[in-house]
């Protein structure tokens, strides 16, 4: 069991495995409780023709993609707030476009080296000790924002007609939460994979809500939920040899599934001890 | 059990002037060339079908709206410099009622304008909060999740964070839309003890026999004030029928006058 880590690589992969897993968990519960499951996925293949417009004019990937995803995500809420479009629609327009624009540059521009397949379903095998760093530190900023604006996020993802009233910059909120949302995203690429981040945002998440009606408790659940589907999912890849972000993805739905039995057969049992009247 | 009307009518203290206001929404003129004067004390009833501009004039007052004409008093103070203490209940239909959130949670946000850098909410919100919620007769169910409430409960959570900051006026967007009978004459009965407290009220509603006519003031709207004054006085063929845009009739029942749509002829051998 402990045989991995003899290898540095695997123990660097286990620690931004599990972190990843619970960052993604954590920013899950805003994304799902404001009804955008698909910004994951969308962001992902945004931040992909970022990333290469970052490679072409050389700039630092970390740097270009986060610039690049936090436009897209605030382009994706200001359409939808401001103009006649569903968030679903804007989602759709602005992050495929984006994704064809880094295609077509590929496509155009033949001397790339870097593995499209890692690109797409992910390589934390092969994650560097600078990527580590960086999601250390984006797990640590995004903590800390979440931690400082906890009743500010609550009251905007639960209320957001109203919030503004009562004192809270929406616009603002907004802005910050694309922030995070987009930095999670780009660390994430590395080890999940253009393809499966969205699971990884949206299952943990799910599963909390269906264990729980208390907002708190829901955050615990997915966080934890996440780091353990971070964890094991690695495992799995090294064992079975398969790539990191389908297994993390697989052990996920796993879980969701077993979850969704067990609050299954709570509500029946509930409902028989209660009958409606 | 409705209150009878004792509300103070004092016209030397106007609490809000709307002075020739002109409101718009992208753009789109909502309400146009609005005079109004709210006295302290006043409960007023709202009136107008959908789109006339009756949310439109509440989020007014709160200064949510672009005023592109004309001016809103609150206080003898102008809206624009400063914020007024409003408590503002929206209607129930645009609350996310399924959202994981408890009863304590939901009335607490009334108050996260003070204490802007602490992260969570105080133990002053906390306390303000169950004093409120004592006073509304739902600090019982305050650890619960709030879809597990009664209809006139979750009416009940609203109000409380509107008006945990005590504030002198209350509006309300349609607050007895979509409940029972006996859950509106709760929500009525509460409204009319805080009005009893002082408490201004301008209370955007549908019902015009059940909740309309037992109020001292209505104000009929659509676009511009189409009328201002008491039920017996607004309550006309020809004022509602402006208001609405559609045939509508007036009875009298026991001296209170009953407002009932034209009946619509889809068949003509009905008799």
């Amino acid at each position: 069991m402990f045989l991995p880590f003899e290898y540095e690589f695997f123990v660097r992969a286990i620690i931004a495995g599990t972190l990843v897993g619970g960052l993604c968990g954590l920013i899950g519960v805003y994304v799902v409780l404001r009804r955008m499951a698909y910004i994951g996925h969308g962001l992902a293949h945004s931040i992909f023709g970022g990333a290469v417009v970052s490679y072409i004019i050389s700039i630092n990937f970390f740097i270009g993609a986060s610039i690049w995803g936090f436009l897209s995500a605030m382009l994706i809420t200001f359409t939808s707030r401001k103009k006649n479009i569903s968030t679903d629609s804007s989602i759709g327009i602005i992050t495929t476009a984006s994704f064809a624009l880094g295609v077509a540059l590929i496509s155009r521009f033949k001397g790339f080296t870097r593995s499209f397949d890692a690109a797409l379903f992910g390589n934390i095998l092969g994650i560097n000790e600078l990527e580590l760093y960086s999601v250390v530190f984006v797990v640590s900023l995004v903590s800390i924002i979440v931690v400082v604006a906890y009743k500010y996020l609550l009251f905007t993802t639960f209320d957001p007609e109203n919030s503004e009233y009562y004192g809270v910059h929406t616009g603002l909120l907004d802005a910050i939460f694309s922030l995070i949302l987009a930095a999670t995203v780009v660390v994430s690429l590395q080890i999940l994979g253009v393809t499966m981040i969205a699971a990884t945002i949206v299952i943990p998440p799910v599963i909390a809500r269906m264990l729980t009606n208390d907002f708190n408790k829901m955050m615990v659940i997915s966080v934890s939920t996440g780091a353990f589907c971070g964890l094991t999912g690695l495992y799995i890849s090294f064992y079975l040899d398969i790539s990191s972000g389908p297994a993390v993805v697989l052990f996920s739905s796993f879980l969701f599934i077993l979850s969704l039995i067990y609050s299954t057969i709570r509500e029946r049992l509930l409902f028989k001890s209660e009958p409606h009247l | 059990m409705l209150h009878e009307t004792p509300h103070k009518y004092s016209q030397d203290e106007p609490i809000l002037k709307f002075i020739d206001v002109t409101s718009t929404i992208s753009g789109n003129i909502v309400l146009e060339n609005i005079d109004l004067l709210i006295n302290r004390g006043d409960f007023i009833a709202l009136l107008g079908p959908s789109g006339s501009g009756k949310t439109t004039l509440l989020r007014t007052i709160m200064g949510l709206t672009n005023v592109s004409n004309g001016e809103v008093v609150m206080n003898g103070k102008s809206a624009d410099v400063q914020r007024p203490n409003v408590g503002y209940m929206p209607q129930m239909s645009s609350i996310n009622w399924n959202f994981p959130i408890s009863v304590e949670q939901v009335v607490l946000m009334g108050t996260i304008s003070k204490n802007k850098l602490y992260p969570w909410f105080s133990k002053t919100a906390k306390d303000a909060a169950f004093e409120i919620m004592e006073k509304m007769g739902i600090v019982d169910v305050r650890s619960r999740h709030v879809n597990e409430l009664s209809g006139g409960q979750k009416q009940r959570v609203l109000l409380s964070r509107s008006l945990i900051n005590n504030p002198h006026l209350l509006l309300l967007d349609e607050p007895t839309t979509g409940i029972d009978i006996k859950t509106r004459d709760e929500v009525m009965h509460i409204l009319h003890e805080l009005n009893h407290r002082d408490v201004t009220i301008i209370m955007a509603t549908h019902e015009i026999n059940a909740v309309a006519a037992h109020l001292p003031r209505v104000v009929c709207l659509n676009r511009n004030i189409i009328a201002d004054g008491a039920p017996k006085d607004i309550f006309t063929v020809d004022i509602l029928t402006e208001t609405y845009g559609a045939p509508i009739h007036v009875t009298r029942y026991k001296g209170l006058p009953i407002v009932a749509e034209s009946p619509h002829v889809f068949n003509n051998n009905i008799k």
